[in-house]
């Protein structure tokens, strides 16, 4: 069951037909999903009073910016206060700038794809892939109806090529098991109380590293 | 919805005969009806007359008994009035030949069919459909009786969303020698749909095999599909027209455009253990080995016999393809097989996997072999390349062979080319319920049936 704060997220995207950024890890964090610490930092008077460690990520919040990177719209490493009002700057003329959104950086790792669409003949499906601005160009992305269990996790992340990059591929050491087949039932739960109001998720990056599992970026798509 | 009287009538009654056309549908169903199969048939128009001796009666309640089925072939606007009749009358269930429903853009007509059938629970196939073939039983084709290859009576359920696809799918399934139990075109399926016949199939004593043409299902309707399927408990195998995704839409995630329709609806056939045949020629050839080993799930190693080196070569080939492994056998294993061939082979004989018996092969020594490799527990399945023209054996060598996998219970596919002059050697292993393929890729398809998912 969704509770209120996530209705109201979804309730106030409609207009836009697609949940922005900041209010998609708002509503997964709701859900219980990892996402970096972040701040929507809407007003130039809000920038000086940031509390989070530098360096940070930046990134454009606009209905109107589905794709953040054509535009110039993310900043990775900023490390002073001066470079993130120089961003905000640089974004603030962009149509219907609704501020910034600002987060903690994540630690490097293996960039899946995790995605859900509600498929007209099966209803809530997940797909689970290698992710990054390269998920389309590799194509390899398994599927299944949701909700997951733990066996349905392990048979996905078995019929991936880039399966073992996760399980620790040429000395690389195997990233936090557990934690992504947490993350991937839990957000399949999510996807099934979502499916009547949503017509495609994309979680993309979704990194993984031996530490921990976080949601780099997300888009909600609504139906 | 009780559906046995679709495919057990007693007595039939065919509506819409003309009196001038012999081609038309209805009098196509009623001759070859009345000529060729048992239950009591009867014609009806309502200007009346005789056709081969018969009484056309005008109406069905004039019919003298209760008529298990009814055919309705006339024009679309007169089904509903006909359906009606039918119900008043008391017949069982019905099969709605004619076209000119949702296919040609009256949904509407369509949908007062089916809503007049669910209130009063009466079952009916179609419209725009071939309806039902149960061979020895019951053909509401209108195709005529010389012109429609007929399989034999055997264990395979067909349940096609096209009459053209079931026809000839039907051709494909006699030449290979795969008997059905009963077929079912369900044309617009207004009303019966493939979930309704998937469970009639599940519970009729006479299907071991499920296979499915679908064209696309309902909203929702296809996790339903799924999870039936997997909790049926029979083999069910599906092949899926529209694989191809329609070019040019512009697509708003990734998701949306990595998930296709296509690819999920073979991920949720993967997902729930649902074969998905992705050609004719999977079709028949997992329905062939299904219906042959029903229950029997292998591993996926394969051992290979072989008259000739290239046919094991390329019977390797298709093996790893498939993701089949071919375990090596070691030398121990090979000097227990060698001691067992005949003297004119045993130096010559190349003893890996796969086994070369070579065309001075004898009888005897594929016999040895199978039953030495029936004993590897490295192996559970067997593939068998005949070549039925070697001079060491004999026509009798697939009743042969098919005894040790009696004796064994290790599944045996053989592969033998299906020409009539072999036919005795096919029929030694069919008798035996030994499946037989007419090529190397599909005795490969067949084992592939049999096998498990590897566990995760």
């Amino acid at each position: 069951m969704l509770n209120k704060s996530q209705q109201e997220i979804l309730i106030r995207s409609a207009a836009t037909g697609w949940v922005m950024e900041p209010d998609a890890k708002r509503l997964f964090a709701l859900a219980g999903l990892p996402v970096p610490n972040n701040r929507w930092l809407k007003t130039r008077e809000e920038l000086p009073g940031l509390d989070l460690p530098w360096p940070v990520a930046a990134k454009i919040v606009s209905p109107s910016v589905v794709h953040k990177s054509e535009v110039g719209g993310v900043a990775i490493g900023l490390r002073t206060q001066n470079e993130l009002e120089d961003f905000y700057h640089r974004m603030e003329p962009l149509p219907d700038f609704a501020g910034i959104l600002v987060e903690e950086l994540v630690a490097p790792g293996v960039e899946l794809i995790i995605g859900a669409k509600t498929d007209k003949q099966f209803g809530p499906i997940i797909l689970v892939g290698l992710g990054g601005i390269t998920a389309e160009l590799y194509d390899d992305v398994t599927i299944r109806l949701a909700p997951l269990d733990h066996s349905d996790v392990g048979a996905m992340i078995k019929k991936l090529k880039a399966g073992r990059l996760l399980t620790g591929f040429r000395g690389s050491p195997p990233i936090a098991m557990d934690q992504l087949s947490r993350v991937l039932i839990d957000f399949s739960h999510l996807v099934m109380d979502l499916a009547a109001e949503v017509a495609s998720i994309d979680i993309n990056p979704l990194i993984c590293t031996p530490d921990g599992i976080t949601i780099a970026d997300a888009r909600i798509m609504l139906a | 919805m009780n559906l046995d009287p679709l495919f057990h009538p007693r007595s039939l009654a065919v509506i819409g005969l003309s009196s001038s056309n012999d081609a038309h549908p209805a009098n196509v169903i009623f001759t070859k009806n009345l000529l060729r199969y048992p239950a009591r048939v009867y014609g009806i128009n309502p200007k009346g007359g005789t056709l081969f001796d018969q009484t056309i009666h005008t109406d069905i309640a004039l019919i003298p008994e209760k008529v298990d089925l009814a055919v309705i072939a006339v024009r679309a606007e007169l089904v509903n009035d006909v359906l009606g009749r039918c119900i008043a009358a008391g017949v069982e269930s019905a099969v709605i030949i004619s076209g000119g429903f949702a296919e040609s853009g009256r949904s509407e007509l369509q949908e007062e069919l089916a809503n007049m059938a669910r209130k009063v629970d009466f079952p009916f196939v179609g419209p725009n459909c071939l309806g039902i073939y149960a061979p020895g039983i019951i053909d509401t084709f209108f195709l005529p009786s010389e012109r429609m290859v007929q399989p034999s009576t055997g264990d395979v359920a067909i349940i096609s969303q096209s009459g053209g696809v079931l026809v000839d799918l039907m051709v494909k399934f006699a030449e290979e020698g795969i008997g059905i139990s009963s077929a079912v075109s369900i044309g617009n399926k207004a009303l019966l749909r493939e979930i309704d016949f998937l469970d009639h199939f599940a519970a009729d004593p006479k299907t071991r095999v499920i296979a499915l043409y679908i064209e696309g299902f309902a909203e929702g309707e296809g996790r339903t599909f799924v999870k039936r399927a997997k909790e049926c408990g029979k083999p069910v195998v599906v092949m899926k027209a529209g694989r191809t995704e329609a070019g040019g839409q512009a697509v708003s995630s990734h998701t949306a455009s990595l998930a296709g329709n296509y690819r999920v609806f073979s991920a949720a056939l993967d997902q729930f253990g649902i074969l998905e045949a992705k050609n004719d020629l999977e079709m028949v050839s997992f329905c062939e080995g299904l219906s042959c080993y029903p229950t029997a799930r292998t591993t996926g190693k394969i051992g290979i016999i072989s008259g000739s080196g290239g046919h094991g070569a390329l019977a390797v080939d298709a093996c790893l393809n498939s993701g089949f492994s071919v375990p090596h056998l070691s030398e121990p294993v090979k000097e227990g097989l060698r001691e067992k061939l005949s003297d004119n082979i045993r130096a010559i004989a190349a003893l890996n996997n796969p086994v070369d018996l070579t065309g001075s092969a004898m009888e005897h020594d594929f016999v040895v072999a199978t039953e030495y490799f029936s004993t590897l527990a490295d192996i559970d399945c067997l593939l068998l390349l005949l070549l039925p023209y070697l001079p060491g054996i004999s026509s009798d060598i697939g009743a042969r062979l098919s005894q040790i996998h009696r004796k064994t219970g290790k599944p045996l596919v053989a592969y033998v080319p299906h020409v009539e002059k072999y036919q005795m050697l096919i029929e030694g292993f069919a008798l035996n319920r030994v499946p037989v393929a007419s090529s190397i890729e599909s005795a490969v398809m067949m084992a592939s049936a049999i096998r498990k998912e590897t566990p995760c």
